[in-house]
C-alpha cells in the first residue's frame, strides 16, 4: 500500500511544560491519513481536537513524536521551510474565518498567493475569480469581508484555502455557527473539492450530520484516540 | 421458492400496492410455498438492498424508500403470526436474547428480522426498539437479565455510540454475551474495536451461537 500522505507517530503534547502547571493534552497519538481521504475528528470540548489539528498543520510542534507529510519528517525542518511547506501544501479553514475585514472577498482569496509570490499575475486573478465562482460568490467578489454574512465569509475562507491548490485541507469547525441549510451547502462544497482535486480533508466537527457523511470518524477522548471507524 | 414469486412480489412493491404485496406474501406463507426465513432473506432483504430509484430528484427517492419500508414493516408484522405457529414445535434453547438498535439508529428492519430468527431458533427473544440510548439498554438488561444482547447497526457513524454502549454493558454485566450485526460492521477494522462475542453477517448463523464461541 502507498505511503500515507500524513503520518503522526506517538504524538504527545504538553502545554507550558516548564511551568508549575504543565497541561498534558495529547497522549501517544498514532494516525495515518491517505491521499484523497475525507476524515472527521469528533470529541467533547477540551478533548484536544484543535491542538491536534494545529500540530497536523505544523502551526504548533508536539512535545514528542513525529509528523511526516509526503514521507518527509517535519521535525528537522526550519521555520522557513515549514512555512513554505504550509503555504504550498496545506489550506486552513477556521471556525472564525480570520478574513482581513477591510479587504474584498477577491483580495482575501488572493492572500495565500501573495504571501508565496512577490507578484500577482493575471493568472492568479483568474484562479481566484474561478474559486469565488466555485463557492457561488461571483456577485460579491468586490464586497469587503466585513460586509458579508457569516456563511458568505465562510465560503470566502474556503476559496482562500484552495488558492494554492493544497494537497491537504484542515478545517476546524468549518460550519460552527451556520444554520443547517448553509452547513449542508458548505459540506457539499468541501466534498466537491475533495472529489475534483483529490484533496485530503481533515475536519473537526460537532455536527453529526457532517461527521456521518465523511469516510472516517476519529473520536478523541481526554487526548487519546478513543475510536477510529472507517466507512 | 421460484423466481416468478419474487418478481411478482417486487412488482407489487414497485407499484407501491401495499394491499397486493401484503396479500401476496401472506398467501405464500399460508400455503407453505415460502418459509418465513426465505421471505426475510430472499424476498425482503434484496427488495430493500436493490431498491434503486430512477428519479433525478433525490428527495423523491427518499420518501419512496420510506414508503417501501413501511409496506415491508407491515409484512414483517403479519409474518409474526407464522413465527408463533412454528414456535410451538421448536425445542426451547433455554436462552434469552434482547435485540436493540443503539441511539440514533433508525434502521430497524434487520433487528426485527433477527428477533424472529432468534425465536425460530428456540430463543426467548424480545425486540426493544430503534434509537435506544445506552442507559435504557442497560436498564432493559437489568430487568430482563438476558443471556445475549444483540445490537443491530446500519449507519457506520453509530459505531461510536455502539462502542460506548458495549463498554457500559460489559462493565456492568461481564457475563452478558454481545452479538453484533448489520451493515455497519462489514469492516474488520470496526469489529476489532468492539468488544463482542458473536458477529452475525448471515442470520442462518444464529444456529451456531448455541454451539458456543464463534469468535
Ligand atoms: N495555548 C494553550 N495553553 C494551555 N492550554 C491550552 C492551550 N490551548 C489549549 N489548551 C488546553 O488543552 C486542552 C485541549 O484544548 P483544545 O483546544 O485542543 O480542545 P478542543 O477539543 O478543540 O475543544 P473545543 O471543542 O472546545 O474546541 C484544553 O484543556 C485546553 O484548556
Ligand atoms: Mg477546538
Amino acid at each position: 500500500m502507498a505511503e500515507p500522505l500524513i503520518r503522526l507517530k506517538n504524538i504527545n503534547k504538553t502545554y507550558n511544560p516548564d511551568s508549575d502547571f504543565p497541561t498534558k493534552v495529547l497522549f501517544d497519538i498514532n494516525l495515518d491519513f491517505n491521499r484523497g481521504s475525507f476524515s472527521s475528528i469528533i470529541g467533547q470540548s477540551g478533548s484536544g481536537k484543535s491542538t491536534l489539528l494545529n500540530i497536523l498543520g505544523t502551526l504548533d510542534r508536539p512535545t514528542s513524536g513525529t509528523i511526516s507529510i509526503n514521507g518527509k519528517d517535519t521535525a528537522s525542518m526550519s521555520k522557513n521551510e515549514l512555512s513554505s511547506l504550509r503555504n504550498k501544501t496545506i489550506g486552513f479553514i477556521f471556525q472564525f474565518h480570520y478574513l482581513l475585514p477591510e479587504f474584498t472577498a477577491l483580495e482575501n482569496v488572493l492572500m495565500p498567493h501573495q504571501i508565496s509570490k512577490e507578484q500577482t499575475d493575471a493568472e492568479a486573478y483568474k484562479h481566484a475569480e474561478e474559486l469565488l465562482d466555485f463557492v457561488g460568490l461571483t456577485k460579491f467578489k468586490d464586497n469587503p469581508a466585513n460586509e458579508m454574512s457569516g456563511g458568505q465569509q465562510q465560503r470566502v475562507a474556503i476559496a482562500r484555502s484552495l488558492m494554492n491548490n493544497p494537497d491537504i485541507i484542515l478545517a476546524d469547525e468549518p460550519t460552527g455557527n451556520l444554520d443547517s441549510d448553509t452547513t449542508e451547502t458548505i459540506y457539499k462544497l468541501l466534498r466537491d473539492v475533495n472529489k475534483t482535486y483529490d484533496t485530503t480533508f481533515i475536519v473537526i466537527t460537532h455536527d453529526r450530520k457532517i461527521a456521518e457523511k465523511t469516510d472516517r470518524v476519529i473520536e478523541l477522548k481526554d487526548g487519546r484516540v478513543d475510536s477510529d471507524f472507517t466507512k | 421458492m421460484s423466481k416468478s414469486h419474487y418478481d411478482t412480489f417486487i412488482r407489487h412493491l414497485d407499484e407501491e400496492d401495499k394491499e397486493a404485496a401484503v396479500r401476496y406474501a401472506w398467501n405464500l406463507l399460508d400455503k407453505g410455498d415460502l418459509s418465513v426465513e426465505k421471505l426475510y432473506l430472499d424476498f425482503i432483504k434484496p427488495s430493500l438492498n436493490n431498491f434503486s430509484c430512477t428519479h433525478e430528484d433525490k428527495d423523491i427517492c427518499i420518501w419512496k424508500e420510506h414508503r417501501r419500508t413501511s409496506i415491508i414493516r407491515t409484512i414483517l408484522e403479519i409474518s409474526y403470526f407464522f413465527v408463533m405457529k412454528r414456535r410451538q414445535n421448536i425445542p426451547k434453547a433455554g436462552q434469552s436474547v434482547l435485540v436493540v438498535c443503539p441511539e440514533e439508529e433508525y434502521h430497524e428492519i434487520g433487528a426485527i428480522i433477527a428477533t424472529h430468527f432468534f425465536t425460530l431458533n428456540g430463543y426467548d427473544a424480545s425486540y426493544i426498539g430503534a434509537n435506544t440510548p445506552k442507559e435504557q439498554i442497560t436498564k432493559a438488561v437489568q430487568t430482563f437479565k438476558p443471556d445475549l444482547l444483540a445490537l443491530s447497526v446500519t449507519n457506520y457513524y453509530n459505531l461510536v455510540t455502539t462502542k460506548k454502549t458495549i463498554n457500559a454493558l460489559k462493565d456492568a454485566y461481564p457475563k452478558l454475551k454481545i452479538v453484533i450485526g448489520g451493515s455497519a460492521f462489514h469492516s474488520l477494522n470496526a469489529r476489532n474495536q468492539l468488544d463482542h462475542d458473536f458477529y452475525i453477517d448471515d442470520l442462518n448463523k444464529i444456529k451456531t451461537i448455541l454451539g458456543g464461541s464463534q469468535r
